[in-house]
């Protein structure tokens, strides 16, 4: 074959195999559109089992027979389904459901296959409390998937399981890259477990964003035995850990924070002097009303806002101080104290 | 020297002007193929999109505040439509910030009136230049809708001004037209979710609504557009979005986030100086100088693209505003890697400087200028008997064919994330689509390219006249 042969065949060879591409794409869209509509119709089927078992239909549960062996159908119907059930209803749902070996079935899809499936089963299985879906959940912590872990740790928190921190703190969301969604479940475990949390996170080798986060989850707790703790890491070398514990601090409002929320307003990083100006104002130290007022002066913007904002948030003596400022200062300080009180609601 | 000489060498001169452009369209090809590849291996490594309903349950806890920035210029059509449909976005928390860019036209009454706006004050800093800000709006009613009103100044100080009065520590970047699907901030704020410490930027997938039905600000039926330009461009979207930015996010060398959609850490694009005035493809400058800082911080950082969230945007009807778009577009690449030209095939600049930067020199810069060469003397050269005709309709048959590949191929990536289009027969017309545009709509671009790169290197500026139509109503 010379090369001009070469060059048109290769030319009709594509052109071919695009024209079949396509042909297939279009197949497999009308197969597809097929399943998704069996899969709606189930859907809708496992929708109405339930309802039945709710109502206490007679052959209700017959109804979810023919989907046992579809745990991510089921998982993912249930999903939706628990939502929206409660009290004496879901207990009553969840008994037959375990009858009929779902809880079982969920357990078995929560180890193996697809990611979808896996995460599914899951979610699902904190309403199935039970030392086998502990058990469950407890290894699918080490899942390869980042978002299956997070899900098997929140799921066992909601199933009433026994979690530790020292657990939460070695996932690998713990590491280098932290994520939010590990944040969040942290926040949700400290609320109840502050303490546990706190005293896990001393020894604990993490990253600045991850240690970060921890402090930040235990300022939500309102927990004040943590005060220490936080204290501690208010004082650490990197910014991020002391802005965290500044934040917490401010959630946690105790007088003994007072002095290093006050160091804090002179921190050399402005995200740490923005966290303290704000965490004085919601803890209510009107005697750092001046430290707060000489902040309206400071460098970065975002610390002047937090601190005319703080100035509003301690009542009296902080708009009085603002008024003070916005009357006699004609720069930046001045322009954020009147924007400050122009902005607040009116009394 | 005898003529058989002369003729020698032209002969040669014509073989090498037509191996430049055949190679140029070759390498051109295999760089689209090479996309393609890596957007479907980005495709099938990316976890399964859940349903919207399992978005919230998942994500909502966790999601951070999110500012939108919707600079509006001219508005007045279509602004309140845009904002209705904002404020019935699904995130547990973000503000809109609409501004009003010195309209000439009723957009600033038009907003205050829908929405019992009042003058307010707003505590902010001016970190991004921008030019005077003449009023800041508000209502108790509207709690998160703030419209500022400043002085003209262009879309980049537009965004720099919304910036300004924003407070999220994530914004999303829009146009005033931009309908953004219901769940598409949830869907584009995973990444920050999942790396917030090096997640600075995400860019989510850009749609063309003409011809589908929209209501209440929401596109309630997907339909391919009837205007044939339209659709033509609908295969040109697929290919830029779910193959090009798909492909250059997964080498870690995307360029360029959409003006239309956009997520971004505030501080960061704060920190790299906000919109850059004096061009028109701020979209991409503000992606290439976030690269630039933080390679040069040495930081660890990603810059990602993800097909999931969707936005849809009106597309030009008629020749001549498409023809200024792209003109416009084009003009703003070139800009954007004149500014940044060191960055070309920098080392310490990474990917973004070899491979990002090395494809806007092939395709952008030289790009149009060898296949103008390649329509104007290809043909004059067979003509004089210079070439042989066989083998150039063999060339041309190769490229069209590697064309349609690589269109069907974007199509088939649709199919495999999307599936916007509802009917099967969609995809036929799109197939017939990607055949059409290789007779005229390509050769047309390439014009209107070299338009852009002749109002570059003139040094041109503004916008042109962008006429909308406004959406149509279900």
């Amino acid at each position: 074959m010379g090369l001009l042969s070469g060059i048109w065949v290769a030319a009709l060879f594509t052109t071919a195999s695009s024209m079949l591409w396509m042909a297939g794409l279009v197949l497999a869209r009308a197969l597809r559109q097929r399943l998704e509509a069996r899969r709606a119709a189930d859907r809708k089927a496992v929708t109405a089992a339930l309802l039945g078992v709710l109502d206490g239909a007679p052959g209700a549960n017959e109804g979810l027979a023919p989907f046992l062996a579809r745990p991510g159908l089921l998982a993912g119907c249930l999903l939706d389904f628990m939502a929206l059930v409660r009290g004496r209803d879901r207990e009553r749902l969840i008994g037959t459901l375990r009858d009929k070996g779902v809880e079982a079935l969920l357990q078995t899809a929560a180890l193996k296959g697809r990611q979808s499936r896996r995460l599914a089963a899951i979610e699902v299985l904190c309403a199935f409390p039970s030392p086998q879906t502990e058990q469950t959940l407890t290894a699918s912590l080490a899942d390869p998937d980042p978002d299956v872990r997070i899900a098997a740790a929140r799921s066992l928190l909601e199933a009433g399981a026994p979690v530790s921190a020292a657990q939460l703190l070695a996932l690998p969301e713990a590491e280098e890259a932290p994520s939010r969604l590990w944040a969040e479940l942290l926040r949700t475990f400290a609320v109840d477990h502050a303490w546990e949390t706190a005293e896990a996170l001393g020894p604990a080798a993490l990253s600045s964003a991850g240690r970060a986060m921890v402090v930040e989850a235990i300022g939500f707790s309102g927990d004040y035995r943590v005060l220490p703790r936080l204290l501690a890491e208010a004082a650490d070398q990197r910014a991020e850990v002391r802005a965290a514990a500044v934040r917490a601090l401010g959630r946690l409002s105790h007088p003994a924070a007072r002095s290093t929320l006050a160091a804090a307003l002179d921190d050399s990083d402005w995200e740490v002097r923005g966290e303290a100006a704000e965490a004085v104002g919601r803890s209510g130290f009107a005697d750092q009303t001046e430290a707060l007022a000489g902040r309206l002066a400071d460098p970065v913007w975002w610390v002047r806002f937090r601190a005319a904002q703080a100035l509003v948030a301690l009542g009296e003596p902080g708009l009085r101080r603002l008024t003070d400022a916005a009357d006699s200062d004609g720069g930046d300080a001045g322009r954020a104290a009147s924007l400050a009180l122009a902005e607040r609601a009116p009394a | 020297m005898s003529i058989a000489h002369l003729a020698e060498g032209a002969v040669g001169f014509a073989q090498t002007i037509a191996w430049l452009v055949i190679g140029a369209g070759l390498v051109q090809n295999l760089a689209h193929m090479a996309q393609l590849v890596l957007a479907a291996r980005a495709l099938s490594e990316s976890p399964a999109t859940p349903r919207a309903g399992l978005l919230w349950r998942r994500y909502a806890d966790a999601a951070p505040p999110v500012a939108l920035l919707v600079p509006a210029y001219n508005e007045a059509a279509t602004i309140v439509e845009s904002v209705r449909s904002l404020l019935a976005l699904q995130y547990p928390s973000f503000e809109i910030v609409v501004v009003n860019d010195g309209s000439k036209d009723a957009t600033l009454q038009t907003l205050i009136d829908a929405f019992d706006l009042a003058p307010i004050a707003r505590h902010y800093d001016l970190a991004a230049p921008c030019r005077p800000i003449l009023g800041v709006y508000g209502s108790s009613a509207q709690p998160k809708l703030l419209v500022v009103d400043k002085a003209n100044g262009g879309k980049s100080d537009a965004l720099n001004a919304a910036l300004n009065l924003a407070r999220a520590p994530l914004v999303c970047s829009m146009d005033a037209d931009s309908l953004l699907e219901p769940d598409a901030l949830l869907r584009a704020v995973r990444p920050f979710l999942e790396d917030p410490e090096r997640v600075v930027a995400v860019g989510g997938t850009v749609r063309i609504v003409n011809g589908c039905s929209i209501r209440s600000g929401r596109v309630v039926e997907v339909g391919l557009p009837r205007n044939p330009l339209a659709l033509l461009q609908t295969v040109e979207y697929l290919r830029a979005f779910l193959m090009a930015r798909l492909a250059w996010s997964r080498v870690g060398a995307l360029t360029i986030i959409s003006g239309a959609f956009g997520l971004f850490r505030r501080q960061l694009v704060i920190e790299a100086g906000g919109y850059s005035h004096g061009t028109v493809g701020e979209d991409m400058e503000l992606v290439v100088k976030l690269h630039r800082r933080m390679r040069e911080q040495g930081a660890p950082y990603r810059i990602a693209f993800i097909a999931e969230p969707v936005c849809w945007t009106e597309a030009p009807e008629t020749l001549s505003v498409l023809g200024r778009q792209r003109t416009r577009w084009h003009r703003g690449a070139l800009e954007t890697f004149a500014r940044h030209r060191d960055l070309l095939f920098s080392v310490r600049h990474g990917r973004v400087g070899l491979l990002g930067f090395g494809y806007i020199l092939m395709v952008d810069v030289l790009g149009p200028a060898i296949e103008a060469v390649g329509y104007l003397l290809v043909p004059a050269f067979w003509m004089l008997g210079l070439l042989s005709l066989d083998y150039l309709l063999a060339f041309l048959a190769v490229s069209f064919a590697f064309g349609v590949a690589v269109s069907v191929g974007a199509v088939a990536l649709e199919e495999a994330t999307l599936r916007r289009f509802p009917r099967g027969r969609d995809l036929l017309v799109l197939a017939g689509a990607a055949v059409v545009e290789n007779f005229g709509y390509r050769q047309l671009n390439n014009l209107w390219r070299l338009q852009g790169t002749w109002e570059f290197l003139r040094g041109a500026t503004g916008w042109g006249d962008m006429t909308r139509k406004g959406f149509r109503a279900a």
